[in-house]
């Protein structure tokens, strides 16, 4: 199938590749939705409880400790994760031109993540979860996680080794990168901290090692193999430079994996010194990655009907630039001394987390979820509304968040003001943020409806005449006796 | 559908990534990761501490840290100074060193702490003080708390060398040792409970 045609109408009938993603795609897409409204539920919850301390109080289940870990794992492993797995095989069957072999594998491994994401979310929010940040889940959640990804991803490493198409492009290098790279971060982190445990403040060095590989590298490695295969098919044309995203890759890799640690861990001081040097020199993977996908966009016009999906990817191209250099500054000790322990670090996980590698996703399985279901979406506009108000709400949750944590810090560094009167002064920003929160829960219903719908109306297209067909009453003449 | 597609691939490779002739690398992209690489050696070298495991932040060396060590014998007026405001004598005899009227006796320029021989104050420390007592003149009545079981030998013999060579508070005798303190204790094994002003006053001042 000629791809222009399928981008000029998406309702066109999806060809065999296409097919062969259906049903793992659409099991990944839509429980990845669920956990992101969770997800946005929890975090909403737990915005209001720091200026309504007695929301929801009465209930252990239901208090700050809990709900706030539990929509950061739910975000990280029930969306991020998730979508970003569905994304990679969309990804990798259509660039080698082959079906996804075996589609059942998949939905049993998406159904032994979505097992591990449940248990584990329920662990947290009774008061089992580890107290490691990233990895609150139990053991034999995280175990859960582990067999179910490397079910999908050796099915992934499989469809990319019976590629017809040979030739790998550079959305396959980060990808195969991206599968190889969680299974080792994940059993690494748990083996050293639960199976056997390191001692003392080696377990923070473990879990801030495993934070900076997950929310940096991975979700990184994911977003911009997404941003390096959808904006040149998008706008019809191909990616700037190879040579570029190469260096990206390699730089993103190379010095990524040495960063997370915070510059006032209370460790040898060799330690948060080379991690904000390695901070500092990402700078260059996130230039390399403007400077490519700004000159593959300069003057494009994105195929009819993919304005959204190009909105949500370029939206997530600046905040991935955003996110990175408030990181940067997060790891410098001058600049990292006034904002570290403040909101300033939140906004940089929200920026990183839900700006940049969530509006990616979303923007990806806009474009996908057409395509896979072979009819148009449920509700056609809803995508250029969600981008804007989704585009509003995580600016409404970050910036304030932001900006009071630098006036925080500076509070904070004056010996003069109460710690009292300095928490209450982030509270107005606070405020602005559970607004913000408001706005991203009713994006992601709006995401969650729009995928639920489509896939009911393609369903009852294909399944409603079957199902007739088969409990249609057989005419007697043909009933043999 | 499969073998169309078969026959198409290599006619169209990839049709989301089509290949085009590749710009040349940004040379400035290179300039600028050599920069950073040299301004993050520059930085590591300062801060970095030679991989040592012992030098923490805020400090960057280990001969900042060797500069900072205490050398030689520990000052007893310093363990003194903390022994006093553990918080054990400060309670009563105030910081100052002044007591209470009426209530606490005064250790600045008390009789009883500048004897050139501390024999008694020493028992005085370790077994505490009982009723009425003349210091500087004036009459106390009052109940001091036994330190001989808190505290060990050296930390009695630094905090009343801390009291008698106070020069804030204008004393100045001679130091008292650990082993002197160690000899008082062993002299007052049988003495049940504190002891008194009179009792005191009966031994001998070299004892």
């Amino acid at each position: 199938m000629n791809e222009r045609s399928s981008n000029q109408s998406a309702a066109t009938a999806p060809d065999e590749i296409s097919l062969s993603c259906r049903g793992p795609l659409v099991m990944l897409f839509l429980h990845a939705a669920f956990w992101l409204v969770a997800a946005s539920v929890l975090a909403l919850v737990a915005s209001l409880k720091f200026h309504s301390p007695a929301f929801l109080s009465g209930c252990a289940w239901l208090t700050y400790g809990r709900v706030h870990s539990a929509a950061v794992n739910a975000q990280l492993y029930g969306f991020a994760v998730q979508a970003g797995l569905g994304v990679a095989l969309w990804i990798i069957a259509q660039t080698g031109r082959s079906p996804l072999p075996h589609p059942l594998g998949f939905i049993i491994g998406a159904a032994v993540w979505n097992l591990g994401v449940l248990s584990g979310i329920v662990a947290i929010l009774a008061g089992q979860g580890t107290g490691y940040e990233n990895l609150e889940f139990p053991f034999y959640s995280a175990l859960l996680l582990f067999l179910g990804f490397l079910v999908v991803g050796s099915g992934a490493l499989l469809a990319i080794h019976s590629r017809r198409e040979r030739s790998l492009t550079p959305a396959h290098w980060f990808l195969i990168a991206a599968l190889f790279w969680f299974p080792w971060i994940l059993s690494g982190a748990y083996l050293l901290l639960t199976v056997w445990p390191v001692r003392g403040l080696m377990q923070s060095m473990v879990v801030w090692w495993f934070g900076g590989n997950l929310t940096f590298v991975w979700l990184s490695l994911v977003g911009l193999a997404a941003l390096f295969h959808f904006i040149p098919q998008i706008l019809g044309r191909p990616l700037h430079s190879r040579q570029m995203a190469l260096f990206t890759f390699w730089t993103l890799l190379f010095f990524g994996s040495w960063t997370g640690i915070p510059s006032t861990a209370p460790v040898p001081a060799w330690i948060p010194a080379l991690s904000a040097v390695m901070t500092l020199l990402t700078l260059v993977t996130l230039l390399s990655a403007w400077t490519n996908l700004r000159q593959t966009n300069s003057g494009g016009q994105p195929l009819p009907g993919n304005l959204a999906p190009l909105r949500f990817l370029l939206f997530g191209l600046g905040m991935f630039q955003l996110a990175g250099l408030m990181r940067i500054v997060l790891s410098l000790p001058v600049l990292g001394h006034i904002t570290s322990f403040t909101w300033f670090a939140a906004a940089q996980i929200q920026l990183q987390s839900f700006g940049f590698f969530s509006m990616v996703m979303l923007g990806a399985v806009y474009f996908i979820f057409p395509r896979l279901m072979g009819t148009g979406l449920s509700c056609t506009k809803a995508p250029l509304r969600h981008f804007w108000l989704a585009a509003v709400g995580c600016l409404l949750v970050a910036l304030p968040w932001a900006l009071g944590g630098v006036a925080q810090g500076l509070k904070l560094a004056d010996a003069s003001i109460p710690f009292m009167v300095i928490s209450h002064s982030t509270l107005s920003f606070l405020r602005v943020s559970s607004l913000g929160e408001v706005l991203i829960l009713v994006c992601n219903l709006m995401f969650a409806m729009n995928l639920l719908m489509t896939t009911t109306r393609c369903a009852s297209t294909f399944f409603l005449p079957a199902f007739l067909a088969i409990t249609a009453q057989t005419p007697k003449a043909e009933v043999k006796p | 559908m499969s073998q169309s597609i078969k026959r198409s691939a290599p006619a169209s490779p990839s049709s989301s990534q089509p290949l085009l002739k590749e710009p040349a690398f940004p040379i400035w992209l290179i300039v600028f990761l050599t920069l950073l690489l040299y301004a993050g050696a520059v930085y590591f070298d300062g801060h970095g501490s030679g991989f040592h495991p012992q030098v923490y932040a805020p400090y960057s060396s280990y001969t900042q840290l060797a500069d900072l060590q205490i050398t030689g014998p520990p000052n007893p007026l310093e363990i003194g100074f903390r022994v006093y405001h553990k918080p054990s004598c400060v309670s009563c005899h105030q910081a100052s060193g002044a007591g209470s009227p009426g209530q606490f006796p005064p250790l600045v320029g008390s009789e009883w702490v500048q004897e050139p021989e501390p024999g008694r104050i020493i028992r005085a420390v370790l077994n505490g003080l009982q009723g009425p007592i003349s210091v500087k003149n004036q009459q106390y009545n009052n109940a001091m708390v036994a330190w001989g079981g808190v505290f060990s030998d050296e930390e009695i013999a630094a905090v009343i060398t801390y009291i008698r060579q106070n020069k804030d508070w204008g004393n100045n005798a001679p130091a008292v040792t650990a082993d002197r303190v160690k000899a008082v204790r062993e002299k007052i094994k049988g003495h049940p409970g504190p002891f008194t002003a009179d009792e005191l006053l009966k031994i001998p001042a070299a004892d």
